[in-house]
């Protein structure tokens, strides 16, 4: 078979089922030192790829069908289960869809402990990934292993509020379950102290290391047009150079009494993907900093109304990984009667299996390439 | 009574005693186990981590010992279609080589495993570019994609990395006048190569890494998109071979390049035996090598295999070519007045 | 543009074939008839509504239809469309988006397997999120709403 790059760029979805000319697929997962719980089929001929093919759904839990089982408070419980890192940020999404269902707004009080909550969640989310990608870049265990240190300084501060580690089910719609404990503002400011200075050495030991750079820079460069037909989310858009973050275009819980900006790159590579989420990091100590230091007196938690007012909803929230948006038909009863997820990594890995149609893509650039997007099958499969 | 025993068996075992203890095969096993033990705790400590604490009542220092004897009670897996009898012989013979061109190696004045003089720096050179055709063959009797494509790796990294090296040590050879690894490392008793041969050493420590196979340039092996490279489909006591033949490698190139550009065995005399002497400083200055190597395979990203060859021919070949002819106006026209 | 001001145009171009059910500061949801589904969307495109954010189907048993909705968003406006059409559920089927919006390829083989509708046009309908060995004639489609889930209870009982 000769191969011919053009061929795809007329029609991007496009699959080689035929082999030949050396070609061969070579399956990276389920079982494989960076796959995750899914897989990943490159065709190559050692060193090129022609076609990657991601092949999700070895965890696919049914979540949207569980939800249609459970009332709004049960359905908290199953949700969290589709990202462990970011369990606050995932909720928050159906948190919002169910108060725009019945009307309400939770108590201010509740809206910064949610916003403190879901900026320690995103920093703890955006460490683990940016370990994993330099490790993905080749990098022995060690970056990986300095962020996840770092980030338990973060999950002793969600378990002093929450008492969970992680899938703290910690938001209800209304508000929040329990007001923060003494002592915590202390704690979050010193903790955010140490993860400043970690950030300087991270800057100094790879986000500016020469070989770091060589080896992501100019690979997988999605374009903006691109990125905006195919759906990219999160950090990967807005690498791209798109200015759009959930959190201040379609502001809730704190977020519109806080001053932060959105961070964007237009060079749209992995590089620049790990480089928007170093970013964030920083906007997010700030934003956490804020919060806590303003946060005002009050309840933290409002009932629900016995049924809800509107018919249907579409709730966004930007989660680590992108904005997450939950569709939600209801009949008028205490139970969804359709939930639809539409995850972030769900929509980045469609994005992955069309970059080697737009450029040429190495074996090796694989897993970089990958791990910019910040993979999460659970969260794609539900 | 026990002097008159002592100098028989020195006078007339010193081959036997050579190859079975010192710098022979109980050296090499000892180092061995040691540079494992030393590369984990080193690595661990440089990523905040503890590294093997429970076997052992020292730092863990069982914990080879233990990890061993957990692979060589594992079964031996061929995997389906391979090559068996290649499968099997290239992953015994591995560790073989490296161990051939450490019998070159000057421990002490006149005191080396095969105590010869002469080409024996070509020689060791010429040994160790056996090393990669034998990963290439047990990439290729695996049958395995993965493999396969380490195996490539290897080829195109071999071209990349072996060249500049050699040329390095050229450089050295020039610069002594002599192929003689005992000449050289007698030569260096004032000055370390490393002083006037500063360009090829750069070119020789950074090819040394590809010749290792280690990050930066661990390449074929690359674990985050090859799974292991060319061993993943080793298991068992053939694992640990392979394992063996690793770092059996690495103490190979360590010390070719402690003899080139670090003066071997010399050193202030601290123990009146020469041989004591020149072993005390040759350990010195590998576990010296050794901990410079791991902090920078921690420091660096893998390069692509596009990156390596670029940097082998673009950089390394002609910064060793040029060192060459520094050398070589460096020692006949200045110092000696002429050619 | 505001939602508010599409909806007129979009209300002024298609007649009663579309129908606008709410308009809220961020969103429109708009249902349209599904033979001009297709030109809705293209004319959505041409607004500038470029990014799919969602895609999915509810199965409507009673009404015996299922309705099928696209949810995008624009860069240029920043609100998101809500477009949704009913198909026959006796005869689930309807013409792929993906030449209109690239970003739904996913959306459309997910809704195809779970919910049983037949995408025309669509060059990889494969199990995406389902187990190799599913079959659709044995055990239906997950989220019809005539799918007992509740026979796929853990094997080590539901109450702890």
């Amino acid at each position: 078979m000769s191969y011919d790059m053009h061929r795809y760029l007329t029609d991007p979805f496009q699959e080689i089922e035929e082999l030949g000319g050396g070609l061969f697929k070579l399956n990276i997962g389920p079982q494989h030192p960076i796959s995750g719980q899914g897989r990943f089929i490159v065709l190559t001929d050692g060193e090129i790829v022609y076609d990657i093919e991601v092949d999700i759904g070895y965890s696919h839990r049914g979540i949207e069908k569980i939800l249609e089982y459970k009332n709004y408070i049960q359905a908290v419980v199953p949700l969290e289960r589709m990202v462990m890192l970011d369990t606050s940020n995932i909720l928050m999404g159906f948190v919002r869809a169910v108060e725009d269902l019945y009307g309400i707004e939770p108590p201010p009080r509740a809206k910064y402990i949610r916003t403190i909550i879901n900026e320690l969640n995103r920093i703890s989310s955006h460490l683990y990934a940016l370990g994993l990608f330099a490790e993905s870049a080749g990098w022995n265990p060690a970056v990986f292993i300095w962020t996840t240190v770092d980030r338990e300084p973060i999950l002793d501060i969600l378990e002093m509020i929450t008492g969970a580690r992680w899938s703290h089910s910690f938001f209800i719609p209304g508000g929040v379950r329990a007001d923060l404990p003494r002592g915590v503002k202390e704690r979050i400011l010193d903790t955010m102290d140490y993860l400043e200075r970690r950030l300087e050495v991270y800057e100094d030991a790879w986000i500016y290391n020469e070989t770091f750079r060589m080896r992501t820079e100019g690979v997988g460069i999605l374009p903006r047009d691109k990125a905006l037909e195919w759906g990219a989310a999160g950090p990967s858009l807005r690498a791209s150079g798109v200015k759009y973050d959930t959190r201040l275009n379609e502001p809730y819980s704190a977020y519109p009494e806080l001053d932060f900006r959105i961070v964007t790159h237009t060079a749209g590579d992995s590089y620049a993907r790990g480089w928007v989420r170093f970013e964030e990091i920083k906007v997010s100590i700030d934003l956490v900093r804020q919060a806590i230091e303003n946060i005002p007196e009050g309840p933290v938690k409002k009932a629900l109304p016995p049924r809800p007012v509107k018919e249907e909803t579409l709730a966004r929230a930007e989660t680590a990984r992108g904005e997450i948006n939950f569709y939600i038909y209801t009949e008028g009863r205490d139970k969804p009667y359709r939930v639809k997820i539409s995850p972030a990594s769900f929509r980045n890995f469609f994005v992955i299996e069309q970059m080697p149609k737009i450029q040429e893509i190495k074996l090796a650039d694989v897993p970089p390439l990958i791990y910019s997007f910040d993979p999460w099958f659970l969260d794609a499969d539900r | 009574m026990i002097d008159p025993i002592l100098d028989f068996i020195f006078t007339n075992l010193d081959p036997l005693i050579r190859i079975i203890i010192y710098p022979g095969i109980t050296f090499i096993m000892l180092f061995t186990i040691f540079a494992v033990w030393y590369q984990r705790k080193f690595l661990a400590r440089l990523m905040l981590r503890m590294g093997p604490v429970h076997a052992g009542k020292f730092a863990g220092w069982l914990q080879l010992i233990a990890d061993s004897l957990k692979l060589l009670t594992k079964e031996i897996i061929f995997p389906e279609h391979s090559y068996k009898k290649l499968f099997l012989i290239s992953a015994i013979t591995l560790p073989v080589i490296p161990a051939a061109a450490i019998a070159l190696v000057p421990f002490a004045p006149g005191y080396a495993i095969f105590n010869v003089r002469g080409y024996t720096g070509i020689l060791f050179l010429a040994i160790m570019s056996l090393y990669p055709i034998f990963i290439v063959l047990m990439g290729w009797a695996s049958n395995n994609k993965f493999t396969l494509i380490g195996a490539f790796r290897t080829i195109y990294l071999d071209v990349a990395g072996e060249i500049p090296l050699f040329l390095a040590a050229l450089g050295v050879f020039v610069w002594a006048g002599t192929y003689d690894l005992q000449d050289i490392v007698a030569q260096q008793a004032t000055m370390w190569f490393v002083i006037p041969q500063f360009l090829g050493f750069l070119v020789f420590f950074i090819s040394y890494f590809a010749m290792i196979e280690k990050a930066p340039l661990d390449i074929p092996e690359a674990e985050t998109e090859l799974v292991f490279g060319y061993r993943t489909e080793y298991t068992g006591a053939l694992f640990l071979d392979t394992m063996l033949g690793d770092y059996i490698n690495v103490l190979a190139w360590g010390l070719m390049m402690i003899t080139l550009y670090f003066g071997g065995y010399n050193g202030p005399a601290i123990f009146a035996d020469p041989v004591l002497n020149g072993a005390f400083w040759i350990l010195f200055k590998l576990i010296i090598l050794l901990a410079i190597t791991y902090t920078v395979i921690i420091s660096y990203a893998r390069l692509r295999i596009d990156q390596a060859i670029r940097l082998g021919w673009y950089y390394l070949i002609p910064l060793a070519l040029l060192n060459l002819i520094i050398t070589v106006i460096l020692k006949y026209v200045v110092l000696e007045g002429g050619v | 543009m505001d939602p508010q001001r599409l909806s007129s145009l979009l209300s002024e171009r298609f007649g009663d074939k579309l129908q606008v059910v709410r308009v809220e500061p961020r969103r429109l949801y708009i249902k349209v008839d599904h033979s001009i589904a297709h030109d809705v969307a293209r004319m959505l495109k041409e607004q500038g509504f470029v990014m799919p954010i969602t895609m999915g189907g509810t199965d409507f048993p009673k009404k015996n239809v299922i309705e099928i909705f696209y949810g995008v968003w624009s860069p240029d406006h920043d609100f998101v469309v809500v477009m949704k059409f009913d198909i026959d559920r006796n005869e689930p089927r309807f013409k792929t988006f993906i030449d209109i919006w690239p970003g739904v390829h996913n959306y459309e083989r997910e809704t195809w397997e779970l919910l049983g509708v037949d995408i025309e046009g669509h060059p990889r309908l494969k199990l995406l999120l389902l187990p190799d060995d599913w079959s659709f004639e044995e055990e239906g489609h997950p989220l019809r709403k005539d799918f007992d889930a509740t026979k796929y209870r853990s094997p080590w009982g539901d109450e702890r």
